[in-house]
């Protein structure tokens, strides 16, 4: 019986292998989408499919951003209040030209992104130290900003409002956009010298550094496409919401570690794909609107969630092969 | 600025920089207001200190073995209200009618308090086992064990508050004082700060402790359980969330799952400011203590110059990462010395 449990373990540490852990993210959704299919068949709808993709698409984007931070061994918790300070910026704006906001959304997330980086790679202090401090700046710098009011996006800012809630062949431009974003990653990360470098800071960033590798550099750019990304997010959610408000990113930073973490992305750095982020958005956004199709309310789809991360990362442990 | 270069100078300032900065709020504190050492603001200042203080506590335990705790802050809300329900269920099964009647509870004291601390004591416990024996990374185990408490506090409180005013003696622990100033709990607060101060320099647990979060595997070659000692932080943290929650439940008076989001965030803030390290094995709980005063000093100096809350957020915001810089400064000096090339 051990014997048996060991050939098991070890077939499906090298299909793991194989597929870079995806292996696992897939076997999850499947997991999602056979029960839902015998118990819930009404997530299936089309139209259901198509907003709950769409309502949970900032999230997704968010963690896609988030997974190049993570890869690099680092982490960002400040992603949430990125996201308010962008649209608290942005609202300040809005009311004298809609492009301009935009453009100052993008260059927000940016800039912080920017200055996070700067901040830790100059004084080395550990990212989630320096993340939860600049936490706390820019919730507060927003709330400065905006003066704790609400920022209502009306019909007046048709490209916002097209962009959050419009459909290109049937698909939502959110879900395109996160789509579009995880591909573009994968294509960087695996393609290109800079993919690699991203890898090799996350896996030995000592090695890395010895082999000429500007690590400082690949981290301050990880970092301002994870601000980046967030500042997107902050501007598609807000454009869904139809208003922003100084609590708009206050818990975004933990889903997007929670998808991330879903889709296989260890937070030692240097292993998961931003694929495996993708389908953990899915994951995360089926089994949080099987849970409300079936009627178990939200306390019990939180506990869920909760039990889900703890299981799956679980999980990808027992699936990992132990160097020890 | 001939003081600032003298290096003797500049050590001792750097050494008593926590105290330094407690002295420079108060100073600040009286200049700006005549309220300022009244004897109410001073409790209310002891107050705020004790609550966050015990978590700082707990967290600094938990990063001094390399580890972390995010679900201090939900527990310290969610395991008094499942206590509350737990007693509600013995008494409805042993016939003794309800305890708990239209969000009012009616039940001796003293079986709150143990079951509250044993609840808490009993997710440290899940925490520890999922991060020790389980191996899952405590970051994301106690992220997901934070949403399945708070879940679990949700669905057996169904969203509403509990109110607390008519249980015998629920204000002493919170709100009693003595001398009029001094707030009981605090007195609680300095006992288990001052244990832990001499557990961690004085005994081999304090040994064990840093040499678990220093370096694991060498400690665990020197003959150290390194899986038992993260465990036992992991579950002593638990208690003294628990302690937080009775105390916190006995001031309010009131129960509501939602009033603790973000306390494991600013018990990690406080962490930090005192110079405890995130990778393990470094830092001095005393100065957790400092920095816990700190911080309940500095918000209530904001407040009082008409700071609003969220005037205060930044303000905070930018002390944490000006400490933690500070910090960082100067462990990389030591690094230096040792020629270790920091990359």
């Amino acid at each position: 019986m051990d014997k048996k449990v060991k050939s098991i373990r070890g077939f499906m540490q090298e299909v793991s292998e194989k597929t870079h852990g995806l292996f696992i993210s897939f076997l999850i959704l499947a997991v999602l989408l056979i029960i839902s299919a015998i118990f819930i068949p009404k997530v299936f709808q089309l139209k259901n499919l198509e907003n709950l993709l769409r309502t949970y698409a900032p999230g997704g984007i968010v963690a896609v951003g988030l997974s190049l931070v993570i890869l690099t061994g680092e982490i960002d918790v400040s992603v949430g209040a990125i996201m308010t300070l962008a649209m608290a910026v942005a609202a300040k704006i809005y009311d004298f030209s809609e492009p301009a906001a935009i453009a100052a959304i993008c260059a927000t997330g940016i800039g912080t992104g920017f200055l996070n980086g700067l901040l830790i790679t100059k004084t080395k202090v550990p990212s989630l130290m320096l993340t939860i401090g600049t936490t706390s700046v820019f919730n507060g710098l927003a709330a400065i900003l905006v003066k704790a009011q609400k920022k209502y996006i009306t019909d007046i800012y048709e490209i916002t409002l097209s962009v959050a809630k419009g459909s290109i062949l049937g698909i939502p431009i959110p879900l395109l956009v996160c789509l579009v974003l995880a591909i573009l990653f994968q294509f960087i990360l695996r393609k290109t010298s800079f993919g690699k470098h991203i890898y090799y800071t996350g896996t030995n960033k000592r090695a890395a550094w010895m082999s000429g590798v500007n690590i400082d550099r690949v981290k301050i750019i990880c970092f301002m496409a994870s601000g980046l990304l967030a500042a997107v997010a902050a501007l598609l959610l807000s454009g869904q919401l139809g208003s922003s408000t100084v609590q708009l990113g206050t818990g975004y930073d933990v889903t997007a570690i929670s998808i991330a973490v879903l889709g296989g992305i260890s937070l030692k750095g240097g292993k998961g794909t931003v694929i495996g982020t993708l389908l953990g958005f899915i994951t995360m956004s089926l089994m949080q609107n099987m849970l409300a199709i079936a009627q178990f309310g939200t306390y019990v789809s939180t506990t869920l969630k909760g039990v889900m991360i703890v299981l799956v990362v679980y999980l990808y442990g027992l699936t990992a092969k132990r160097k020890e | 600025m001939s003081i600032l270069k003298n290096n003797k100078y500049k050590n001792i300032i750097r050494k008593q920089m926590l105290w330094l900065a407690i002295m420079l709020g108060l100073i600040i504190g009286r200049i700006l207001s005549p309220y300022f050492f009244a004897g109410n603001n001073i409790t209310v200042i002891l107050y705020t200190c004790a609550i966050y203080g015990m978590l700082a506590i707990a967290e600094s335990l938990v990063l001094l073995v390399a580890e972390i705790d995010l679900t201090i802050g939900i527990s310290a809300v969610v395991s008094p209200a499942l206590a509350i329900y737990l007693t509600n269920a013995i008494y409805k099964v042993s016939n003794n009618g309800e305890v708990v009647r239209g969000g009012y509870v009616t039940a001796p004291w003293w079986v709150i308090v143990a079951f509250t601390l044993l609840i808490a004591t009993l997710i440290g416990l899940v925490n520890a086992i999922l991060v020790v024996k389980c191996r899952v990374p405590a970051f994301v185990a106690t992220i997901g064990v934070q949403y399945a408490v708070t879940g679990i506090g949700y669905i057996v409180t169904k969203g509403t508050p509990l109110f607390m005013t008519k249980v015998q003696g629920v204000a002493f622990i919170g709100g009693a004082k003595l001398a009029g100033v001094i707030p009981v709990c605090f007195i609680l607060f300095l006992l288990v700060a001052i244990m832990f101060i001499y557990l961690c320099s004085s005994t081999k647990f304090g040994m064990r402790v840093y040499s678990t979060g220093g370096n694991t595997k060498s400690a665990s070659l020197c003959g150290i359980n390194t899986g038992k000692w993260k465990m036992f932080m992991f579950i002593i943290s638990g208690l003294l969330a628990g302690i937080t929650g009775v105390v916190f439940t006995s001031k309010l008076q009131s129960i509501d799952v939602t009033q603790t989001t973000g306390y494991e965030m600013t018990a990690l803030a406080i962490a930090i400011v005192g110079g405890i390290e995130l990778n393990g094995g470094v830092g001095n709980l005393k100065n957790t203590v400092k920095a816990s005063m700190f911080m309940a000093i500095l918000s209530n100096v904001l407040s009082m110059l008409g700071f609003l809350s969220y005037h205060q957020t930044f303000v905070t915001g930018l002390f944490i990462v000006l400490f933690a810089i500070i910090h960082k400064k100067s462990d990389s000096k030591r690094l230096k010395e040792l020629n270790i090339v920091e990359v």
